[in-house]
Formats: structure tokens, sequence, C-alpha cells
């Protein structure tokens, strides 16, 4: 094992799985994701050695994670442009099966799809703040924003995101204070 | 209990997706063997596609442009003066650390067909986010489509570097001239100011 390997081999260890899931609720594509984790570790993987450590290895990882993810987004749009591929469907609570590990409650249930309605701007934010728990710093890094716009886009999307699951499952409502 | 203590146990379930059984360590193996490849290179037929896609396109571009009467030189108003320095600040603000270390993958499209193999002669495409100036000539690359698809690139040199900027995607890109290929060369060629 090279010296490149093994460094990949431990970043992989420690960051793959976050990896996985940011990209599983960011595309909503349970499907792909984890597809896209291994085009991430390839990119990371080809790019270590002009990594200069001016940042942290977990925002570097998961800015290349979003690049995977914006591409294959585009790449979505241009399929379904051409009627190439059918119509993506959106993240539904029947998708369950495929994500392994989910007690889909009603209130689980409507998170998930009230998350999948979100525009993307709105999701990104909330999945790395609450779901892969990243600092506002960290996610003001990767996502090229001012940390008081990950804070405003935040709450924002919080409340939008309460929104969407008071109006599909009437679930919500007692998040309102 | 607040609500928004609430909404965090929510979220704390989603946490708790797994992957497939194995499925972490097979990823692992088959991006170490990619890797192991070291050179991954695009198929020449890919590279000289995508360069012959540009090279026809830009073509067209200069012919339409010498048939107007126009000076090649002079950009087209695709964005208003406004719009162009408004991208340009945004641009400017952008970290610097990671400058050039992604490389995307993007398309191209030819008389309505679309080329996915054909994304690989971007291979000398890197985003950036080190866009450079919008102050200096450039050329507008159109690619439309009947149906009403189109690629818009603005394509400019600064500093000795040629710049790409995908007007529909908001992307900036920047084009290596290591990687040698006939697509540089013939951005290249371009009569740059």
């Amino acid at each position: 094992m090279t010296e490149d390997d093994a460094r990949l081999t431990e970043i992989y260890q420690e960051l793959s799985d976050e990896v996985y899931k940011y990209l599983c609720y960011m595309l909503k594509e349970p499907w792909t994701a984890e597809d896209l984790t291994q085009e991430t570790f390839i990119r990371v993987l080809r790019h270590l050695n002009g990594f200069t450590e001016e940042a942290s290895v977990k925002t570097w990882v998961f800015k290349i994670a979003r690049n995977v993810a914006l591409d294959h987004l585009r790449r979505k749009k241009l399929l379904q442009f051409f009627h190439i591929e059918p119509l993506f469907k959106s993240l539904k609570a029947d998708d369950a099966p495929l994500l392994d590990g989910l007690v889909m409650s009603e209130e689980v249930a409507a998170l998930y799809e009230g998350l999948s309605a979100l525009k993307k701007e709105y999701r990104e934010v909330i999945i790395l703040r609450k779901i892969n728990e990243l600092s506002t710093r960290e996610s003001a890094v990767i996502l090229n924003w001012s940390e008081d716009k990950v804070k405003s886009m935040l709450s924002r999307g919080l409340a939008k995101l309460q929104a969407e699951m008071l109006e599909k499952r009437g679930v919500g409502n007692e998040f309102q204070s | 209990m607040n609500s928004n203590h609430e909404l965090d146990e929510l979220f704390d379930s989603l946490k708790g997706i797994r992957r497939a059984e194995g499925a972490k360590a097979a990823t692992l193996e088959k991006v170490l063997q990619t890797g192991s490849r070291k050179s991954r290179k695009w198929p020449q037929w890919a590279a000289v596609g995508g360069a012959s896609l540009l090279t026809a396109a830009l073509a067209l571009v200069l012919m339409f442009s010498l048939l107007n009467g126009e000076e090649t030189e002079q950009p087209a108003a695709v964005f208003s003066d406004m719009e162009i320095s408004e991208a340009g600040v945004a641009a400017s603000k952008a970290e610097k650390g990671f400058a050039a270390a992604y490389p995307l993958e993007t398309f191209m499209i030819e008389d309505g067909t679309f080329l996915g193999q054909t994304e690989r002669f971007l291979e000398g495409l890197y985003v950036t986010e080190e866009p450079g100036l919008f102050t200096e000539p450039a050329y507008d690359l159109k690619l439309m489509k009947e149906e009403g698809g189109q690629l818009n690139l603005k394509i400019w040199k600064h500093d000795g570097r040629i710049f790409v900027y995908d007007i529909i995607e908001q992307a900036y890109y920047t084009v290596d001239g290591r990687a040698g290929t006939e697509l540089y060369d013939t951005i290249g060629r371009l009569p740059f100011r």
C-alpha cells in the first residue's frame, strides 16, 4: 500500500459514512449515494498530493462531495431534458427500505419528505448543520457562504421545513412555539 | 419540551441511516483499485471528439462574427455590465485555497444530441474559484438546441490563463494547459488580446 493509499484509507474510514449520509439526503437518491461516495473518494485520492492542509481535511472532502453532488444534479437535469431517463421520483417515505437503519415514524417520514421538498440551498445547509453536525464555520467553508448567511439560511430553511411538514402530513404544528 | 428540541430529536433519527452491509469496505477497495491505475486517461477518441466539437463551434462563432462585420475580440453582450460586475465581485470573494482543486465534469451538446461520453473532453477543464476579470475581451460560445436547450460559455484570457464561464450553470472553469489537449490548443489559438 502506498503512502497515498494509506492516507486515503485513513480519511475514508473517518469520513465516508458522513459523506454517504450527506449525499443520500442531498441527492434524494439513496440508491446512488454509495456510487457517488466512491466517486468522491476517487477524486480525493486523485488530488491528495495537491491538498495543502490550508483547510481541514473534513471541509475539503465535503467540498469535493458537494461538487460531485452538483455534477450529478446537472447531469440529471440534462438527462431529464433530453428524455434519456425518466424523471426521478422525489424522495418519499416509501423509499424507507432503501434507507437502512431508519425508524420511519410518522414524524420522521414527514421530516424526510419535507427535507426533500426544500430548495437546494435550504436542504444543503440543514443537512450539513443538523444531520452531518458540522459547525457554522465548516458549513460556511463548504458552501462558500459567510457564517452569517449560513445562520440566516438555516433559520429560514428550518422554518420552511416545518411549514412543509405541516402541509404534507399535518405534522409540525407542535413545533410552532 | 421546546420546538427546537423536538425537531433536533427528529434529525437524530435521520442520522441513523446505515450503508448496506459490506458496502463501506467494497467502496474503499474500488477507490484504491482506481487510484492504483494512477493515470486515468480518457480514451483518445473522447478527447479528440470533444475538441473537434468545440473547434467546430468556435469556427461557427468566428464565422458568424466575421459575416456580421464584428471584431472577434469584442465580447458579445450576453451580460449587462452590472451582471458582469456582480459575477466578478462574487467570484473574487471566493476562497482561493481550493482554487483549481476540484475537477468538474460537464456536457457538450451537438444538434440536440446528448453526448454523455463527450463530457470527458473536459479533462482539461477544472472548476475554479479564481476566475480572473470579466473586463477583458472574451468569446461567447453558444450551442443551441431546437427545443430550447443550450450551452452558453464565455471564454476569456487573464494573466495568461484561459477561463471559461458557464453562463447557465454559473460555474467557472479554467483550462489546464498541462493537459496539453487539442482543446487547449484550439482555445489558445484564439486571438485574445
